[in-house]
């Protein structure tokens, strides 16, 4: 079968489920509340803490670790949504999305880009409060890590979502979940630096996509604690773009095997 | 067979389906025409979801096919989804939405275009008359309503076949009214085909133009409602006894004594099956004294679709154990969802 493609026709099914996983969120007040008092608390208790005995050390480490925490916020989020498809399973509204004739990687697109934005949000208050903690950082720089904090957020809901399709029961998501973001988070450049790391950990930490979207928001946000030169900079970028279309393309795949695409 | 209009919008030939031992659809053919209301009659497991998922290409078929609109399943599967409509039997809505956002995502997921679908939305809801609702959380609609708003969705894209799965499962007797009212009505004003599947018998009878009754996965009768009770001829008469002890021995009987007469399993009710009710009642009852057994009600109707069921099967489609269970099963789905 010739597979056509209809731009606004993908477009809207794309629009469609963004449009659903946004508003549905929206809809759920408490979900909202604790999405924005979450992270302001955590960076409140985590990022006082941490001042009060790394700034004698010589080494402004909070202002190291507010961007990560910035891709943090993405990373954890996102991974995570992929749970909205474990409860459409379950309460059937997965059915309702199979049985429409719209392309299904718009559909999946669309979905991811939702949660994706979710994560995004609750990144951006992150970053908002960063800037109370750490009022040095490049306010220009905003821009640029709103950016790689969207390809992080798309690239994890992009996996989560591809290992929710193969899991029935929300349990069995949350402990893969709770089993990979600890390993994910330690063993990237989130915590310390890459040059800190010996050659396994670096290895592991040289495949993991929060390692760029780190170094990236440190080099955009604190340049003077980025060990990263502007060439390397839009390398690790061009990286980033890339995991993050791979791993997208391959949750379309398994998501066409898996409906009857 | 009375049908006037002979196109034919759905074609099954043989749809089989194996879950590993057990087959759930058996070489089931028929065939729905233009227009008309086809309801699939059966007990809880005989099959009916498990036919409408392959029609509405959800679930692949391990043997035979099916066409839909002169689409086939297997080999256009998109070509049949846009033409049709889908009300399946769970709900299926997403609760944290409006009413008005469901239809909305939905009518998008579809290919409708801004403009019209917000005109297409508002005509819909009215229709099923949940104008005043469109901007409530599903979650806070009741089961007939949410029916309802299904049913509304369904219609979005104008399909030419709306497919319906045990559409009042779980609903109050009126909240089902509203919904046949709203069946009739499409068939009527939009000459709309519809294929139901019902495990109640007055649904069945009420809606349906022809029905198929389905059992363990295979058809053993098809035709209208008329033509099916006619498998039955005169009256049929139902004496409750106290105990199935008794109503064996009733039942004894009256076979003693030349009567057509079946009992259910379960509860002490016994039918026979008679010419005139009114003359043989006064008879009957006079040999269950004899026999010693205790009526406790009698009362006769013309044969019902459950009774074309329990003459072919032996069973009652009415099983109220499962009645009763499939009812707080959709309470506690309904409950869930929220
Ligand atoms: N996904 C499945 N896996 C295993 N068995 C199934 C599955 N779906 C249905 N069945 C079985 O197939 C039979 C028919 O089920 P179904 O089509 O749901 O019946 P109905 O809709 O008439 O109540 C039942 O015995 C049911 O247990
Ligand atoms: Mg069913």
């Amino acid at each position: 079968m010739a597979r056509q493609v209809n731009v606004s026709r993908h477009f809207r099914v794309i629009y469609a489920m963004w449009y659903r996983q946004v508003k549905r969120f929206l809809n759920m007040k408490a979900r909202v509340v604790s999405s924005i008092v979450q992270p302001i608390m955590w960076l409140a208790l985590f990022g006082v803490g941490f001042r009060r005995f790394a700034t004698p050390m010589g080494f402004d480490y909070l202002a190291f670790l507010a961007p990560g925490v910035v891709m943090m916020a993405a990373f954890v989020v996102g991974f995570q949504a992929g749970a909205s498809l474990i409860w459409d399973k379950e309460f059937g509204y997965f059915k309702e999305i199979l049985v429409a004739p719209a392309p299904r990687a718009a559909s999946l697109i669309g979905r991811c880009l939702g949660d994706a934005t979710l994560a995004l949000l609750n990144s951006f208050i992150i970053l908002v409060a960063v800037y109370f903690f750490v009022p040095s950082i490049n306010v220009i720089g905003i821009l640029f890590v709103t950016a790689v904090a969207f390809l992080i957020a798309l690239c994890f809901t992009s996996l989560g979502t591809l290992i929710a399709m193969h899991i029935r029961n929300l349990e069995t998501f949350q402990l893969v979940m709770m089993l990979s973001i600890m390993p994910l988070m330690f063993l990237s450049s989130i915590f310390y630096p890459i040059d800190s790391m010996d050659f396994w950990m670096r290895t592991a930490a040289m495949l993991n996509p929060l390692t760029y979207g780190a170094e990236l928001a440190r080099y955009f946000l604190v340049p003077s604690v980025s060990s990263l030169s502007g060439m390397q900079a839009l390398q690790y970028f061009v990286i980033l773009v890339v995991i993050t279309l791979v791993l997208l393309e391959i949750s379309i795949f398994f998501f066409r095997k898996l409906t009857m695409g | 067979m009375t049908v006037m209009c002979m196109n034919e919008i759905v074609v099954s030939d043989n749809l089989t389906k194996r879950f590993g031992k057990i087959t759930a659809v058996d070489h089931i053919s028929f065939e729905v025409y233009e227009g008309e209301i086809f309801g699939f009659l059966g007990p809880n497991g005989a099959g009916k979801t498990t036919t409408i998922n392959m029609l509405i290409t959800l679930l692949r078929p391990d043997e035979g096919t099916a066409s839909v609109c002169g689409h086939d399943i297997l080999k256009e599967p998109n070509k049949v989804r846009e033409r049709i409509g889908v009300v399946f039997q769970d709900r299926t809505v997403d609760g944290y939405l409006s009413g008005w956002d469901n239809l909305k995502v939905h009518g998008l997921v579809y290919g409708i275009n801004n403009d019209a679908l917000e005109n297409k939305i508002r005509e819909l809801l009215k229709f099923v008359e949940l104008e005043e609702w469109a901007n409530v959380l599903v979650k806070y609609y009741s089961g007939g309503m949410t029916r309802r708003l299904e049913i509304a969705r369904a219609l979005l894209n104008e399909p030419e076949v709306l497919f319906l799965d045990e559409p009042t499962l779980g609903l109050d007797p009126q909240a089902r009214l509203h919904i046949w009212e709203y069946l009739l009505d499409l068939k009527r004003k939009k000459k709309m085909t519809i294929f139901l599947t019902t495990h109640y018998m007055d649904e069945a009878d009420r809606l349906c133009d022809r029905i198929a009754i389905i059992d363990h996965g295979k058809i053993i009768a098809m035709g209208s409602p008329q033509e099916l009770k006619s498998m039955i001829s005169g009256e049929i008469i139902y004496v409750r006894t106290n105990t199935p002890m008794d109503a064996l021995l009733l039942k004894q009987h009256l076979e003693k004594q030349g009567y057509s007469a079946k009992m259910l399993d379960r509860d002490g009710v016994v039918f026979v099956n008679v010419k005139r009710a009114s003359a043989e009642m006064p008879v009957i009852l006079e040999l269950a004294q004899r026999a010693g057994v205790k009526v406790a009600e009698v009362r006769y109707s013309t044969p019902t679709l459950d009774d074309v069921f329990i003459h072919l099967t032996g069973r009652s489609l009415r099983d109220e154990r499962i009645g009763s269970f499939e009812r707080i099963r959709e309470m506690m789905r309904r409950w869930r969802a929220r």
